[in-house]
């Protein structure tokens, strides 16, 4: 395996032998950051098929993939980062010589021999002998017609001599590897499956906080949704849709080996659009500029070797492990400066008031002297004897159905409260709209990144340190977000076939002011869009509390009483009720490898991930008690790992590559804790013993542990035909003993048919896959024997609770078996390519809470039930268009998937039943919107109410309200088809490209248009006058003649809105998006020369771009995730979406 | 590998717990379902008109909120009633120990109690399957009655098990701290509510029942069984507004109307002057805030400061209310006693029962004026017990709904004291302005389907419309 890419030790000398290097050029589309299935025609030698780091020192030795890199062709101009084009000038050249042969010995004259650093050429005479003037560090490529290319650093003066490899069908040959399971590295052409590699640029230019969100649109088959207004919120990563019907279906991370735990631990009430914080996933640790590439592994033959936890296909992230330039010690420092935006907000109406039933209430001077500076400070006098008075707008009520905005004076919430001496006492203000009341509410964030690494290696080992921070002020007042890492990684060869390896990587996280989800106060849409008054002046807002210390709202109880209605104001929320959070996280590994002999080598491996996390959420003491909640989590996986690799040949046609091992996995983790109750005694001190009354401890522990042993074997016959197999045993603690053992075997084919049809002119490429596997799931800790839960005890008496869910000492794990074939295809010398996948999987002895009906004494019960399939189609096209040799270059990479899942079945053989619907999740407030699991239905339906129709009419009752139906199928939550077209152009050391990504189908039910619209904020209130005339809603009596009553603005959306008919609110979250572009430019190398830069790249980028198409109002329908749990397709008042625009600036000394 | 088999049992969590741990859990969990805002507020007390919703009218308009309507049925379930059940299987093991006959009967004449509470609730509802999650997850729908007669059953046999000279709880009881003679009385008066309720299906039944009880019942306020909750949280009783305010309701006119005429000494207790105008005034039921005449909430009167007090009591059952089934048994000819004293004594028990719990002068000529205003008038007797025995229920919206759909009630002399929804009924199958039932939580339409389907036909139609067995009018 290769957890390190060991350097340094390849020299010139020693490729000698019977090298057949499989030559490194990255694919045309490298440069649009994914790499799909790269195209190798190379006929590589096993011993270049795998991943075995080549610590051995004999001439079998191949250079690792990612070591050696070409220029960028002359008839391309591509910029390849990290790819300095050229190395430091030295002096000291001497005169390199050797020799040119093919793979069978035969010497080949004419090759070309280009000194890429000095920018000098060579020939090979008759015997295939050349020279030429090098140094050491210089760069040399090798280039001879119907041959691959080489390129080869120099290391030491000595000969240095090629073998060439026949490149297939008289092609230009693209060698590479790509990383598979475990980090075996393999040729391409021997894999028999879907994989696809994504270059570390692809997170590191156009930046995400969380890297994991740049990857939306650029891998086929892999879905990625997020709220970019939930500073760090949670993503959700599905590959190859939702599997699972209750467990988790996010993907899986490895980075350099080391599992990632990525637990979102975010409340309960969260998921399904109730309140609460989105603490995001913990991925966003990693540092985006570590990275070297990421892997994609989709199907199950791809991931059956990490047994269990493959089970939702694996991202594995490799890092950088040695410098960006190519010898000695690089440095390279990067700088990354962005603004963000709020890109959309939702369309308010302004020319309504906050209040009800369009009227204000009075105040006389008669009745309340007490509430006015004077008698003539009032503004009215009806002269009808009861005096003057003033006009109040209905404070209490958090909705503009109030008066019209029509400029009258009234006592706005801020004018009362003598007794605090306020100044503004008795004034009066103009009753008029502040349309950018909500937009002037957000500010500009920015977020600069740094980063520095510095590596370097020689013949012994190698090593990189990187250090980066990120600081992100929000969008919203009094938000940021702070992150520092630290990475450490190196290897050495402490004797001849004994290479010690080791990774450390730290983080520190520290968050201040996330914003509050779903329906809970500190979500600022709660009162700009679900709830609220519209006329707010945003700059009166500001002053948010009294010198006394006490809140100014505007949603006062009345006018003599300052106390909160239900909302906060926002500036209170931002700077009084807020939360904090922080995470110290540390993860890396150490081991040995070992060459036993020329065949055999060994790896032992200590993976460590560990981190705590510290919660804290406040709301502060005024009218409201107050309130502190502090969670302290730890989390800490260990992993001990030991492989042996075998590497063979059998005779001159067959290969064999083996790794046999087993792995012990032990987890931990606790929660401590807890929350005052009753109120904070001292206000604004936030601690657990601040506590009214004692505070209840928040004390959890899990613990977990599986044992597995795995093997894999990969045989290969004259490189064009493969067969893989694998096998993993586990044995899990989470399952009870007899059922906790289970294996996992996958089998795959791989043929490269063009290596049969040289012939065939038009046909660069060409390789069919197939392959079957079978992985599964466990259980989370604990769901084997029934406990009972803490109940603090009422008045000294202690409560027993059962715990509502059963569990189940009889739990087996969940199995997965999936099919997939596909085929790769290159055509017309690379300018198109092709790469299509089916897959088919099946589900099935889901490990589900199925949920029970409550007089069997509880409300669910561990079970295995419940089979689903999922089946599609990932296609991903290569073209390129325009290849000039003056260096202009325009690629297209486009992938699109189509993913159709379906519940084949819920039946529960443990008690000899079947349901025919499970419920997964029902939203909070209207309790009628579940998402839903119904047999012979996909995954993610959603269920609520419709209209009742006549003859394809809608139905009013006498009222002229529409009338809802009985709870059917509404919609899915998840999409046809995903997809994303990045299109780039090149020239000169200049590119640009521009991501669209784009979602067709899925819906989801929208509570910023349910409420925004039941509140009377948003635009929809009060187009086509309908507030002034009220509106007969298009319908039929129940017995068909048309309707005819009128009836309120307000009322139409009380009792036609989605409160009572789900399908009111119900949209299509089908969106065309320009996701991102980015402009980049190698500077000339004399601009940076005299500071002794080696390469210096700039680029300006933008993200989240333009929403070219949305058929849903008011919010971004890429933008609603509440979390990342199996809750889908409720929006529960989403956080306007961000536009972000940056430059970055890498620069590589 | 023995390791992993271990390491999967929760170190940190008990697996056992005793009886007077689920004892104090099942009583504290039924209240604490039974007097939420939720439940009792947007439910039971819009049903029974004590309230209506401020902002949330639709409620008001039997627009069931489901969440609501599940969390009611699956708390008294899963955890109030299954505690209950666990105490009685637990204690089956030790038969012949000291306490555990008496442990039994209070947990039987608690499940007695909620089992009718869910059947008044919904009509039939699963009972005879209910409980057995290891083998039945899909448990049968009985009919109500027979529910009720075999809980009258186990009251009778609880009566006779209840042992004064054995221990029972020492600990864990909140409601009558193991006193056995207490809960004696109660299933003696948890027997006449049953008795009643079926007085108008089953008259022979209640008769019997109720003349052979009524003398073991409950005589006093002291007696009463009420769950007293503390300040102190989270053992506050639920709808408190020490931590927030609650603005959710608005006292009703019904109530405001009727105590307002009456100059009931109640009034203060039962609602608090409105914020703006500092008067006591009642929002008209069912109103939609999108009339214009419609006030802000600050000019309507809230429920009072006792009934959202940390400490008010969660009311089982009350002894004013055994009066006035007495008073209701005697007016319709059974032999327990005049109808006229039962009444009197009905109203002073619950004059004093607030008096004393709100620690308010009432004083005697004040309940006496009070009586002369509303005499007992045999000839009008439904209508002159049902509109006391509802007052004298507030808070308690299950009984008092529970009450209004059986006895169809109006004011003395025959005015209508309840009104329509003044915004008129969102629920198309409420024909008479009022549901007479709850329809089955959502979910069992799909973990119980044909169960559900099944107890739908039998109850005539799972609509909020539909009449259960007791509404004969």
């Amino acid at each position: 395996s290769a957890y390190a890419k060991p350097e340094g030790y390849l020299t010139a000398k020693l490729l000698q032998a019977d090298t057949t290097v499989p030559v490194v050029i990255k694919p045309a589309a490298a440069d649009t950051s994914i790499k799909q299935k790269p195209d190798t025609a190379s006929k590589a030698l096993p011993t270049q098929d795998t991943s075995k780091p080549k610590q051995d020192t004999s001439a079998k030795s191949t250079p690792d993939s990612t070591k050696t890199t070409t220029a960028p062709k002359e008839d391309t101009a591509l910029i390849l980062p990290p790819d300095p084009a050229t190395a430091k000038s030295e002096v000291g050249k001497f005169s390199l010589t050797g020799n040119v042969k093919d793979d069978k010995g035969t010497p080949i004259p004419g090759a070309v021999i280009r000194n890429k650093t000095t920018k000098t050429n060579a020939q090979s005479d008759p015997t295939g002998n050349y020279t030429i003037k090098a140094g050491v560090g210089d760069t040399i490529l090798v280039t001879a017609p119907t041959f691959g290319e080489q390129t080869v650093p120099i290391e030491k003066r000595g000969a240095l001599n090629f073998s060439m490899v026949p490149s297939s069908a008289t092609k230009k040959v693209l060698g590479e590897v790509v990383v598979t399971a475990l980090g075996i590295k393999k040729n391409p052409r021997s894999v028999g499956y879907a994989i696809q590699e994504v270059s570390g640029s692809a997170v590191q230019e156009a930046k995400e906080v969380n890297f994991v969100n740049a990857l939306s649109g650029k891998v086929a088959g892999v879905q990625v949704s997020t709220n970019t207004g939930s500073m760090g919120g949670s993503s959700k990563i599905t590959i190859r849709g939702v599997k699972s019907i209750l467990g988790d279906n996010n993907a899986f991370f490895v980075l350099d080996g080391v599992p990632m735990m990525n637990s979102v631990t975010n409340q309960g009430g969260q998921l399904n659009g109730g309140g609460g914080y989105d603490y995001g996933s913990p991925l966003q640790d990693i540092n985006p500029e570590d990275i070297e590439n990421i892997s994609v592994l989709k199907g199950a033959a791809a991931t059956a070797l990490y047994g269990s936890r493959g089970a939702n296909g694996v991202m594995l992230v490799t890092t950088k492990k040695r410098p960006d330039s190519e010898r000695g010690i690089g440095v390279t420092y990067s700088l990354n400066a962005q603004v963000d935006q709020v890109a959309v907000l939702p369309k308010y109406q302004n020319e309504y008031g906050g209040g009800a039933a369009g009227s204000f209430d009075t105040l006389y001077y008669n009745q309340h002297p007490e509430g006015f500076l004077n008698e003539q400070s009032a503004t009215y006098d009806d002269n009808n004897g009861k005096g003057r008075y003033d006009l109040l707008p209905k404070y209490a009520v958090d909705e503009s159905w109030g008066p019209k905005l029509d400029g009258r004076k009234v006592r706005p919430y801020w004018s009362w409260d003598k007794n605090k001496n306020n100044p503004f006492f008795g004034q009066t203000d103009t009753w008029s709209p502040h349309p950018n009341n909500v937009k002037d509410f957000y500010k500009t964030g920015f977020t600069l990144t740094n980063n520095i690494s510095m590596a370097g290696s020689n013949d012994k080992g190698a090593f990189r340190l990187s250090y980066g921070n990120m600081d992100q002020s929000f969008v919203l007042p009094n938000a940021t977000n702070k992150r520092n890492n630290l990475s450490v990684n190196g290897n050495y060869e402490i004797t001849k076939g004994v290479r010690a390896v080791a990774s450390v990587n730290y983080t520190s996280l520290r968050v201040k002011g996330r914003p509050g989800t779903g329906f809970t106060g500190p979500n600022p849409t709660l009162q700009f869009t679900m709830y609220g008054q519209r006329q707010l002046d945003i700059e009166q807002e500001k002053r948010y509390k009294y010198d006394d210390g006490s809140q100014i709202t505007w949603n006062r109880k009345s006018w003599d009483n300052p106390g909160i209605s239900s909302s906060n104001g926002p500036y209170w929320n931002r700077y009084m009720d807020y939360e904090t959070d922080g995470r110290n996280r540390i993860y890396g590994y150490a081991g040995l490898d070992i060459d036993a002999t020329k065949w055999l080598s060994f790896t032992g491996r200590v993976f460590m991930d560990d981190y705590n996390t510290l919660e804290e959420e406040r709301t502060a003491q005024d009218y409201l008690p107050g309130t502190y909640i502090k969670r302290v989590r730890s989390s800490r996986e260990m992993n001990y790992q030991v492989t042996a690799d075998i590497k063979k040949n059998f005779g001159d046609d067959f290969q064999l590559n083996a790794t046999v091992g087993g792995n012990v996995m032990h987890r931990l983790w606790t929660a401590t804790g807890g929350f005052t109750n009753g109120g904070l005694i001292i206000k604004d001190i936030y601690n657990l013993n601040n506590s009214q009354q004692p505070a209840t401890p928040i004390d959890e522990y899990y613990e977990k542990q599986i044992n597995s042993v795995f093997a894999t074997a990969n045989l290969g016959y004259k490189n064009f035909l493969f067969l893989d197999l694998t096998g993993r045993n586990d044995w899990t603690s989470t399952l009870a003993k007899g059922n906790n053992r289970y294996f996992y075997p996958s089998a795959s084919l791989s043929f490269v048919f063009s290596d049969l049809l040289k012939e065939w002119k038009w046909l660069s490429f060409g390789k069919v896959r197939g392959s079957l596997a079978a992985v599964g799931n466990d259980a989370d800790p604990y769901h084997s024997f029934n406990t009972f839960n803490y109940v603090p005890p009422f008045n000294g008496n202690a409560i027993g609770q059962f715990n509502s869910t059963y569990n189940n000492p009889e739990l087996k794990p969940e199995r997965t078996t999936e099919v997939e074939t596909g085929v790769e295809l290159k055509f017309l010398d690379n300018r198109v390519g092709l790469d299509l996948t089916y897959y088919r999987r099946v589900t099935k002895d889901q490990i589900i809470t199925l949920p029970t009906s409550a007089p069997s004494g509880y409300l669910g019960a561990y079970i295995n039930g419940g089979s689903v399939e999922n089946k599609g189609l990932e296609i991903g096209l290569n073209l390129n268009p325009i290849r000039l040799k003056g260096g202009f270059r325009w690629d297209i990479n486009a992938n699109i998937a189509f993913n159709r899942n379906k519940l084949l079945n819920l039946n529960v053989p443990q008690y000899n039943t079947s349901l025919p619907i499970l419920t997964i999740g029902t939203d909070r407030r209207t309790q009628k919107v579940s998402v839903v699991a119904e047999v012979g239905e996909p995954l993610g339906t959603i269920r609520g109410t419709d209209y009742t129709y006549l003859n394809g009419q809608k139905v009013v009752d006498s009222a002229g309200h529409y009338i809802p139906s009985e709870l059917k199928n509404i919609g899915n939550a998840y999409p046809d088809y995903v997809g994303g077209i990045t299109n780039t152009f090149s020239y000169k050391g200049f590119y640009l490209s521009a991501l669209v990504d784009f979602q067709h189908g899925g819906e989801f039910f929208s509570y910023t248009n349910l409420y925004g619209e039941k509140s009377g904020l948003l635009q929809s209130t009060v187009s086509n006058n309908i507030r002034e005339t009220g509106l007969t809603v298009p319908g039929v009596t129940a017995d068909g003649k048309p309707n005819t009553v009128n009836i309120s603005a307000q009322d139409h959306f009380v009792y036609n809105g989605g409160n009572r008919i789900s399908k009111a609110n119900l949209y299509d979250a089908s969106y065309i998006y320009l996701r991102e572009a980015k402009l980049g430019y190698n500077l000339p190398e004399s601009w940076y020369k005299k500071i002794g830069a080696q390469n210096v790249r700039v680029s300006l980028y933008g993200r989240n771009l333009w929403l070219i198409k949305s058929n849903a109002p008011n919010v971004d329908p890429s933008n609603i995730l509440n979390s990342a749990s199996n809750i889908q397709g409720i929006e529960g008042g989403a956080l306007p979406s961000l536009r972000s625009y940056g430059i970055n600036l890498n620069v590589s000394f | 590998c023995k390791k992993l088999d271990d390491m999967n049992r929760d170190p940190t969590r008990p697996t056992t717990t005793e009886p007077q741990y689920l004892l104090t859990g099942a009583q504290k969990s039924a209240m604490d379902i039974l007097y939420n805002g939720l439940q009792n507020g947007y439910i039971a007390s819009h049903y029974a008109q004590y309230w209506s919703g401020n902002s949330r009218f639709v409620d008001s308009q039997y627009q069931l909120d489901e969440g609501n309507n599940t969390a009611l049925w699956n708390t008294l379930y899963s955890y109030s009633l299954h505690n209950l059940d666990a105490i009685i299987k637990m204690n089956s093991t030790k038969a012949g120990q000291p306490g555990v006959g008496n442990q039994n009967a209070i947990a039987h004449i608690m499940r007695a109690w909620l089992f009718q509470v869910l059947a008044d609730t919904y009509g039939n509802i699963p009972y005879t399957q209910a409980f057995q999650n290891e083998t039945n997850i899909t448990p049968k729908y009985d009919d109500p009655q027979a529910i009720y007669n075999s809980l009258l059953d186990t009251l009778q046999a609880q009566i006779g098990i209840l042992d004064a000279s054995q221990t029972s709880y020492n600990t864990g009881d909140i409601i009558y701290n193991g006193n056995v003679d207490s809960w004696k009385r109660l299933a003696h008066s948890l027997m006449l509510r049953m008795a009643i309720r079926m007085a108008d299906a089953n008259p022979q039944k209640a008769k019997q029942i109720i003349e052979a009880h009524y003398q073991q019942a409950i005589t006093d306020n002291g007696q009463s069984a009420q769950f007293q909750y503390v300040d102190a949280v989270p053992n506050r009783y639920p709808q408190n507004d020490k931590d927030r305010p609650i603005i959710d309701f608005a006292v009703s006119t019904t109530l405001m109307d009727y105590m307002a005429g009456l100059d009931d000494p109640r009034l203060p207790i039962y609602a608090r002057p409105s914020d703006a105008e500092k008067k006591f005034v009642g929002l008209p039921y069912g109103w939609s805030t999108s009339d214009p005449a419609h006030k802000s909430d600050a000019f309507y009167s809230a429920p009072g400061k006792q009934i959202y007090s940390a400490t008010m009591p969660g009311i089982l059952m009350g002894y004013p209310e055994v009066e006035f089934i007495l008073a209701e048994a005697a007016a319709r000819g059974m032999n327990v006693g005049d109808a006229a004293t039962h009444y009197t004594n009905g109203i002073k028990a619950s004059m004093h029962y607030w008096r004393d719990l709100s620690k308010t002068t009432i004083t005697e000529e004040d309940i006496n004026a009070y009586i002369a205003k509303v005499p007992y008038t045999a000839a009008d007797w439904k209508n002159v017990i049902g509109t006391q025995k509802w007052l004298a229920l507030y808070p308690q919206g299950f009984q008092a709904w529970f009450e209004r759909t059986r006895l169809k009630f109006k004011k003395p002399g025959g005015q209508p004291l309840f009104m329509a929804p003044k915004s008129g009924v969102l629920d198309l199958s409420v024909k008479d302005g009022v549901p007479y039932r709850l329809t089955y939580p959502i979910q069992e339409q799909t973990q119980n389907k044909a169960n559900y389907d099944a107890a739908a036909t039998a109850v005539g139609g799972d609509l909020k419309g539909t009449k259960l067995w007791y509404n004969k009018f």
